[in-house]
């Protein structure tokens, strides 16, 4: 019995000294188990070595997490949301661009490039062209499922701007 | 005149031998007659027995011809026989005769004074003919043997060259026989097809149709039709009502024409348009073709008509070119920031005008009721926009494809796919009403072909408008 009590402590105990310690950790720990909104309002602990596994892990969630809240807000059959949607889309491609330091991963970079486009039809022609430029490097590391339809809109966006 | 009979035959030889030995007896005899006078007259009864054997041979010959089972091979072979006897006759004969002439003329030498030098002379003959005459009898079994080998072959070869002629005779028979069904389970297939479509054209939109889109007699080539395929299959009939229902006053051929006024600009001419556009809506997706439905036949506006996330920003601006008034009243906010997102996202939702108005409505837009009016058009011109992606360059390439085998009005010459998605505009109002009329028949009809697995270029390429 005593025992028993002892591990219940100690478990409770652990979240708390892992803030302490290691405050990515903590913070990948509670966005396990968060909702998409919470995530996207709690911006990445600061600092947050790259180096470390977690925070590319944390990045990669809230850029999910914005992304979803950009997406939800657009109009329906629409592709990409309206102008109140570029806090979400802004931190998307910041999260997107900091998760795949270091990861190849296809689905992050085809989803970087979806929130690069998105973001460019939001933006002034400047921006946009460069955005374009950077969709279309994304798109180039997306699945094949993905990247020619990533890259054909990365284009218009390109030309219309 | 040959003889009535073969009697004469055994007589006249009777009386050959019964004369030779007759004169053999009296030369033999002292005192006989003279040796030459015997020997003359010996000689003269063998030519009588030779002439006699000569006349059986012609009486023979004669009555074979005249009978009239004697058949043409039968008369060929014999030409190939020496006096068409029997192979070894002739020889015998011949023989014979030295024998019968040489022998006693041997044996009397003495008798008739020859000389030596004489009997010598028949001596060798008599030698040489009966040499010659054994010899070719002891060669001749190889001989026989052979040609009876050669005439079993070709008797053989002959039978089985007609049991194949009679069995390819048969294999005809039969695929003839197997096909019969075939040709008319084609044929009555090929009207079934061809009436279904006339019905569904004359007794299903024929009433809603102006005059003239469906031809006068089209009611009467239905009743051809049926009463083609009802009771046995008879191939003449079932061409007939195929040939009234595909020809140029065909229901579907009518239709086809009526159509043409609004389906120019495609290379090949108005009908080739027509053939390409119900081909091309045949093989859209499902929701590709509810898009294409939705355009031709100008339907209100349905959010769903579009594929999720499909509508983009760039879509949103290559669609207001397509509605000047709508594109001039928001020139000014083209470049700013987030324009054509904002556009998309407006005219997407149920509330749009609403929006359009509260965001870019003053000084623009005189009252909602213009933006409802402009929005309503944008709506339509993005509908258009989404349904001309559906029809690819490669789509539009195999449907011409397809239809090279059609008649040469359906048949598209290299069609410009862009030309070909211009067509998917809603009918112009200034069109003339059969045209626009004809035009929703084919698509009501397309739909219908979709609905029932009807491939229409198939139907297409059996028309001759």
């Amino acid at each position: 019995m005593n025992r028993h009590l002892w591990l219940l402590l100690g478990a409770m105990g652990c979240a708390p000294v892992a803030a302490v310690l290691d405050p990515p950790l903590a913070q990948l720990n509670r966005w396990n188990h968060a909702l998409p909104a919470e995530i996207a309002a709690e911006p990445v602990s600061s600092p947050c070595d790259a180096a470390n596994p977690a925070c590319r892990r944390l990045h990669g969630l809230r850029a999910a997490a914005c992304m979803e809240q950009a997406m939800a807000a657009r109009a329906p059959r629409a592709a990409c949301p309206g102008l109140a949607a570029r806090p979400m889309l802004d931190c998307a491609t910041a999260g997107y661009e900091q998760a795949r330091a270091g990861d190849a991963s296809a689905v992050l970079a085809a989803n970087h490039a979806q929130a690069l486009i998105c973001l460019g039809w939001l933006s002034a022609p400047d921006e946009a062209a460069r955005l374009s430029r950077a969709a279309l490097s994304a798109a180039a590391s997306a699945g094949p499922d993905r990247a020619p339809l990533l890259t054909l809109r990365a284009r218009e966006l390109g030309e219309a701007r | 005149m040959p003889p009535d009979s073969p009697r004469l035959l055994p007589m006249a030889l009777g009386a050959g031998v019964a004369g030779f030995l007759a004169v053999t007896a009296a030369m033999a005899w002292p005192g006989g007659l003279h040796a030459t006078q015997l020997v003359a007259v010996l000689i003269f009864l063998v030519r009588l027995g030779f002439a006699a054997f000569l006349w059986w041979l012609a009486a023979r010959s004669f009555a074979m011809l005249s009978n009239p089972a004697t058949t043409a091979d039968q008369i060929a072979a014999m030409r190939e026989l020496p006096m068409a006897l029997p192979e070894g006759t002739v020889r015998a004969v011949l023989a014979l005769i030295v024998g019968v002439v040489g022998l006693p003329l041997l044996l009397f030498t003495a008798t008739l004074g020859l000389s030596d030098a004489i009997a010598g002379y028949v001596n060798g003959i008599i030698a040489g003919v009966f040499g010659y005459y054994f010899g070719a009898r002891a060669q001749m079994p190889d001989a026989q043997a052979q040609r009876r080998v050669t005439e079993a072959l070709t008797t053989e070869q002959r039978a089985h060259a007609e049991t194949r002629a009679g069995a390819a005779s048969a294999a005809e028979d039969a695929v003839a026989a197997a096909l019969r069904p075939v040709q008319e389970g084609d044929a009555t297939g090929r009207l079934a097809r061809h009436l279904a479509v006339a019905e569904a054209l004359v007794e299903g939109f024929g009433a809603a149709l102006p005059v003239g889109v469906i031809p006068q007699g089209a009611a009467a080539m239905l009743r051809q039709a049926r009463q083609a395929l009802t009771g046995n299959p008879d191939l003449s009939a079932i061409a007939a009502a195929t040939t009234a229902l595909t020809g140029a006053s065909g229901p579907l051929a009518s239709l086809v024409s009526a159509a043409a006024p609004v389906l120019g600009g495609v290379a090949g001419g108005p009908l080739a348009g027509a053939a390409l556009l119900l081909g091309l809506g045949w093989t859209l997706s499902a929701q590709g073709w509810r898009r294409w439905q939705a355009q031709v036949l100008d339907a209100p506006h349905d959010p769903t008509l579009f594929d999720p996330g499909s509508i983009t920003p760039a879509d949103a601006l290559a669609s207001l070119d397509a509605v000047p008034d709508f594109a001039a009243a928001l020139a000014g906010l083209r470049n700013t920031p987030g324009f054509a997102a904002e556009l998309t996202d407006m005219a997407l939702r149920d509330d749009g005008a609403a929006r359009l108005w509260s965001a870019w409505g003053a000084g623009r837009f005189a009252s909602p009721a213009v933006i409802e009016d402009a929005l309503t058009r944008f709506r339509r011109a993005l509908l258009g926009t989404e349904a001309r992606q559906d029809i690819t360059d490669t789509a539009v390439t195999e449907m011409a494809t397809r239809l090279s085998a059609a008649s040469p009005a359906l048949r598209p010459d290299a069609p410009d796919p862009e030309a070909v998605r211009r067509l998917l505009a809603p009918t112009p109002a200034s069109a003339p009403e059969t045209a626009r009329a004809a035009m929703e028949a084919l698509t009501l009809l397309t739909g219908q072909l979709r609905d029932t697995h009807q491939d229409p270029v198939e139907l297409l390429k059996e028309i001759t408008p």
